[in-house]
């Protein structure tokens, strides 16, 4: 569980929209630069009313995000997106859907539910497949026969 | 009476077959807790891509209007709003399938949706052509402001703070100019390869609208189904008589959700909470509301059916969607290569005129699936969080993949997932970002020629701003900013 305060969040914000204000001040070209120019400026101007009002505000806002509960699916995210091509969209999905369906079980993980895993992967996959793949004629990236 | 012309094309078998599935779909997406109809709509873009215009905008329309009368379905036996437009319903919704009335609520339920569906869907036939019509006397610089007003709207309403809410729009403007700027054909912010074509609408309304709810849902400790209630005995007939005799309450629904729909932004969770605060202080039964009381149900559910047709009626004509499920529609116009305007109604009349109809025949649909799956929904509604999420992500990921072909785009769509999911927990929200990236090169486009117009002239600034009718849109923005600003400080107050 990390706790973020929403000061971090507006600091955040503001070197982001300052990030940006850069590239397009700092463009070659002005004229197809102008339109990102007017509107990183008021990103900025935006992200600067929120810093004041933060302090003008009496309530502080602290929000929790469980990252030990979203870690799991974070990792299968970050790993597709490094693998998915080289692997294989089916075998890779196949696994991600798995992995969420079981570690993510409100019930015991037993050999039941484990089972129970599989063939519900199995057979949503299968219609991915079917949708995907046969329906649609949607050429995705594969891995030998996945 | 130009729509009359056009209402055999919806009874082609394809069309029917799309509709009775978008209908079916969309009931049982709208039924599950959390599948909001923005995400619901925005998860069935990619598959419209591989349909005709039509064919994808009659899935489109069908889906819209079956998530929002299928969200009563868990409002009535779960106490959990399917969509926000269904908060209304939970008030007397619950009570009743707490008294052993739940087959009863969702028949008023279906049939008030029904009925206020229909009186909206004819808004949206009378009032699309006049307004489009006028939309024909409008120059670069009214466009400009119209986009930059659409993007006012969508950040005051559908945003908890102001200013978040105007970043985001912002955020989403500028995101919109990556890849090659359209006048000049300048390469802009592409930072790696992956973005010289742009950031795809598709793969940016997947990411912000799909992502984000499947890691709340995962993050949600109390992910497991609820138990529901048993259902009654009930006629169906018993039902519609004692329905329609409710006048007073189907007519302050309608009317509130059509005059709703109309306000660009508004959506259908005001016109629901509008309409069950109105029929509450009008109604002789006023006690009862809270316990059960039908009346709040007819209420809310023709009121947020009933702002279906009328959202579209700015969006269709201006490009200012009226709700934030309307603001993902227009990127379903747009990847058909259909802009909002008179154009519409012009070169795509038959395709236009079929969407408005089929959405008529949509709402026929949804009341005979709707009462047929309103018993078998319970299966949905018990769907654990972990199956729900796993199929989201492989949807989306599919589906934004088999847009374009391209990896990239499934990166952007988990990168601003991701992203996205970190930045609502502070306020900011996503429908400002995905119409800002929608309208952002409408308002690009439009300062450009207005910058050409202007600099042979009086010079740009005045350019913009001279003139009735860009005075008008300027005030419009201002007026929809202070608003927001008026609701933030009442609500902080009430805080």
């Amino acid at each position: 569980m990390i706790k973020i305060n929403n000061l971090f969040t507006v600091i955040f914000v503001l070197i982001v929209s300052s990030l940006l204000g850069y590239a397009s001040f700092s463009g070659s070209s002005p004229e197809a630069y102008l339109f990102p120019k007017i509107i990183t400026s008021v990103m900025i101007s935006l992200s600067g009313l929120l810093l004041i009002f933060y302090f003008f505000d009496n309530k502080q806002t602290v929000k929790e995000i469980n990252l030990s509960k979203l870690f799991i699916y974070l990792l299968l995210i970050i790993i597709f997106l490094f693998l998915g091509e080289i692997l294989g969209f089916y075998f890779c999905t196949t696994l991600i859907f798995f992995s969420i369906c079981h570690f993510y079980s409100q019930e015991k993980n037993n050999l039941k539910s484990l089972i129970y895993n599989v063939i519900i992967s199995s057979c949503f996959m299968l219609s991915i497949y079917f949708l995907f793949s046969v329906l649609l004629k949607v050429q995705v990236p594969r891995f030998f026969l996945l | 009476m130009e729509f009359l012309n056009y209402f055999s094309n919806v009874f082609t078998f394809a069309n029917i077959v799309i509709l009775v599935l978008g209908t079916i779909g969309g009931l049982l997406l709208g039924a599950a807790p959390g599948l909001s109809p923005t995400m619901a709509v925005a998860l069935l873009i990619p598959f419209t891509f591989k349909m005709s215009p039509e064919q994808g905008l009659i899935m489109l329309g069908a889906v819209y209007t079956a998530t929002v009368a299928g969200g009563a379905i868990s409002a009535i036996l779960l106490k959990i709003p399917g969509a926000p437009a269904n908060i209304a319903t939970v008030m007397d919704g619950y009570p009743m399938a707490k008294n052993g009335r739940s087959k009863e609520a969702l028949h008023y339920c279906f049939i008030s949706s029904f009925i206020g569906g229909v009186i909206g869907i004819f808004v949206l036939i009378f009032f699309t052509p006049v307004l489009a019509n006028f939309a024909l006397k409008f120059g670069p610089s009214h466009m400009f402001w119209i986009a930059i007003f659409g993007v006012t709207v969508i950040a005051t309403l559908d945003s908890n703070s102001i200013l978040k809410g105007l970043f985001s729009g912002a955020m989403g403007l500028w995101l919109a100019t990556i890849g090659y700027d359209s006048v000049l054909g300048v390469e802009r912010f592409v930072f790696n390869p992956i973005f010289s074509g742009g950031i795809n609408i598709i793969a940016a309304l997947v990411g912000l609208f799909a992502i984000p709810q499947v890691l709340s849902m995962l993050e949600d400790k109390q992910n497991k189904p609820s138990d529901q209630f048993e259902m009654e005995k009930r006629s169906l007939y018993q039902s519609f008589i004692y329905n329609i005799s409710r006048v007073k309450a189907l007519i302050v629904g309608s009317v509130s959700g059509t005059i709703i729909g109309l306000i660009p932004g508004a959506g259908g969770q005001i016109a629901g909470l509008v309409s069950y605060d109105q029929i509450k202080k009008i109604s002789s039964n006023r006690e009862n509301f809270g316990k059960g009381e039908p009346d709040g149900i007819i209420a809310a559910e023709s009121a947020n059916n009933a702002m279906v047709g009328p959202s579209l009626v700015p969006l269709l004509t201006l490009g200012v969607p009226g709700s934030p499920t309307a603001a993902v529609l227009l990127g379903g116009l747009l990847i058909h290569g259909m802009f909002p305007g008179a154009n519409l109604f012009s070169v795509y009349a038959e395709t236009t005129w079929t969407f408005i109809n089929s959405l008529l025949v949509a709402q026929f649909m949804m009341l005979i699936f709707g009462l047929y799956i309103s018993g078998l929904a319970k299966y949905v509604i018990k769907t654990p969080a972990n199956y729900m999420a796993a199929a989201i992500t492989i949807l989306a990921i599919f589906g934004t993949y088999s847009v374009q072909h391209n990896f990239a785009d499934v990166i952007v769509m988990l990168f601003l997932g991701v992203s996205m999911f970190f930045l609502s927990k502070f306020g900011f929200t996503a429908a400002p970002i995905v119409l800002g990236l929608i309208l952002g090169p409408i308002a690009e486009i439009n300062f450009s020629q207005a910058k050409i117009i202007a600099d042979t002239q009086e010079g740009i600034f005045n350019y913009l701003t001279s003139g009735a009718l860009n005075l008008t849109i300027i005030s419009l923005c201002l007026i929809s900013i202070l608003y927001g600003v008026f609701i933030e400080i009442k609500k902080k107050n009430n805080d």
